[in-house]
């Protein structure tokens, strides 16, 4: 895999709150056009890692870095965790998809007719046009997913953020989400990062893995990352990977 | 009624009072936080408390703690190192406390209680209330001038905040206007009624429509038909004024509740 032009680069970084360490010396970088997925249990600090990517969230030590060119045209989309919103709001899909339009439409203005446009486009991308005039409350996981992706395309990213995408989804939403995922990257050309806690989900979609577990991690291309010696030296068990109708699996030995 | 002065110069005073406190209170239902709306009010009304005691303009007091209150619930550190809700008890147990103390021993002591509980919206003065009129119109267009930006950032910050907007910064600005609002109305109204204008209203209008725009419109027009209604009631039947728009207001909140029921049970909903 040739190494793609570096959009954000950490260099022994290290991230924590109120004192507390959640990870050091993390060293990695997203390339352009890299799909990646950030795997680890909760409390690993992979939210964490996010929030320092977009910006949100100063190292404690080491470096955040950006591309001096890229980070002109560096458009993060987020997508956060579907729970964190509170579905109280009587808001329409639209109407959540059009707030990602409200810095272009610039301070005491309303959303122009581009915005409009620009809102039309990203619920057609994930077919989510039908759905507009629902309520967040009267979607499905999977379909609330989609809105908050939707969302993150109407900002005209070119990078998707997107913090647990599928916790706490069935088999078929669970795929049909990472399916969504690996068609933004590969037909629109986005970079596409995301975390999960579900490493076997994550491993057979993404090109590019970083997998942490108290404090170690390892990262790199997906058929380096995932290999029972490295894996065993992040997770300190004795893991398996093998083979099952075509698709990586990892288990822990008996 | 209407060709009595001090009526219709409390109906100015508390309408603009309780539809702009309607309006704020569409989103302190939705953030979440009427518990920090009803703590706002008792550290406000502590301040005037120490204006009477102090014989030093009320309002000033009133607004000047209710800033310090401000500073403290916007800062990005409040609710994270210890629970919220355990903070606000303190604070509002305190100041309601403190409130009670620092009038005790003033001329009119248990009167000034009351009236800062209760209000005395009959007592508005026709100047008092165009000031009031004239304040709280400045806080809706502030306000609805900011609907995008406030709305984004009441329902997801941290994507406001990945897009270039500053969350402290405008919590700083919502927190704000919402605590000279809170200020200004307990002075006139009470702390009871201008509670009940920042809770009761946003909830009917979230409960009977599945809309923003039309669950604010019910807000503020059940607000504004309240004053109205509360008002003739006590002066028909000659009760308290404040506890009468309440009381309607509860009437109307009890409707909303039984209607939605029914016309969801019918499928009539939304």
């Amino acid at each position: 895999m040739t190494e793609a032009r570096p959009l954000v680069r950490f260099e022994n970084a290290a991230f924590g709150y109120g004192g507390n360490p959640v990870i050091a010396g993390l060293t990695f970088a997203v390339g352009e056009g890299d799909f990646l997925g950030i795997v680890g249990p909760n409390g690993a600090g992979k939210s964490t890692i996010l929030k320092a990517m977009l910006g949100l969230l100063r190292p404690t030590a080491g470096r955040v870095l950006y591309e001096t060119r890229a980070r002109r045209d560096l458009r993060f989309g987020y997508v956060p965790q579907r729970h964190t919103l509170d579905h109280i709001y009587p808001l329409s899909v639209r109407a959540i998809v059009r707030m990602a339009r409200y810095p272009a439409a610039g301070l005491l203005r309303r959303p122009r007719s581009e915005d409009e446009r620009a809102v039309d486009r990203a619920l057609a991308a994930i077919d989510m046009t039908h759905l507009a005039d629902r309520r967040l409350e009267e979607l499905s996981g999977g379909q609330r997913q989609r809105a908050l992706i939707a969302r993150a395309l109407a900002t005209g990213a070119n990078v998707l953020v997107l913090d647990e995408p599928t916790d706490g989804m069935d088999l078929k939403s669970t795929h049909s989400i990472l399916d969504l995922m690996r068609r933004l990257h590969r037909e629109d050309g986005l970079t596409v990062v995301f975390v999960s806690h579900q490493l076997n989900e994550v491993a057979n979609y993404v090109d590019r893995l970083l997998v942490i577990d108290e404090g170690r991690y390892d990262w790199g291309p997906v058929e380096e990352v995932l290999t029972a010696e490295h894996l065993q030296r992040i997770y300190q068990l004795d893991v398996v990977v093998d083979r099952v109708a075509g698709s990586s699996v990892v288990v822990v030995a008996r | 009624m209407l060709e009595y002065d001090f009526i219709r110069t409390a109906l100015l005073g508390t309408t603009a009072i309780g539809v702009v406190c309607a309006y704020l209170g569409v989103y302190v239902v939705l953030r979440r936080i009427v518990f920090v709306g009803a703590t706002m009010a008792q550290v406000s009304s502590a301040g005037i408390a120490l204006g009477i005691l102090t014989g030093w303009s009320p309002n000033v007091w009133s607004l000047g703690l209710t800033f310090l209150a401000v500073v403290f619930f916007a800062h990005p550190s409040f609710g994270k190192r210890w629970p919220q809700d355990a903070t606000l008890g303190v604070l509002f147990t305190v100041s309601g406390a403190a409130a009670v103390l620092l009038v005790a021993h003033t001329a009119r002591g248990n009167e000034e209680v009351v009236h800062l509980v209760q209000g005395n919206l009959l007592a508005m003065t026709g100047a008092e209330a165009r000031w009031l009129a004239l304040a709280f119109a400045g806080i809706l267009a502030i306000h609805a001038a900011l609907f995008k930006e406030f709305l984004y950032l009441s329902f997801d910050p941290t994507m406001a905040a990945t897009q270039g907007y500053r969350a402290g910064r405008w919590n700083m600005v919502f927190y704000l206007l919402l605590g000279v609002a809170i200020a200004l109305a307990i002075k006139a109204i009470g702390i009871l009624l201008m509670f009940a204008f920042l809770v009761i209203p946003a909830s009917l209008g979230l409960v009977v429509t599945r809309r923003l725009g039309p669950a604010i419109a019910v807000a503020m027009l059940s607000a504004a038909l309240a004053v109205y209604l509360g008002i003739w009631l006590s002066y028909r039947y000659d009760f308290p004024s404040a506890p009468m728009i309440i009381a309607v207001l509860g009437g109307m909140f009890a409707a909303g509740v039984a209607w939605r029921g029914m016309a969801g049970a019918r499928g009539l909903a939304g």
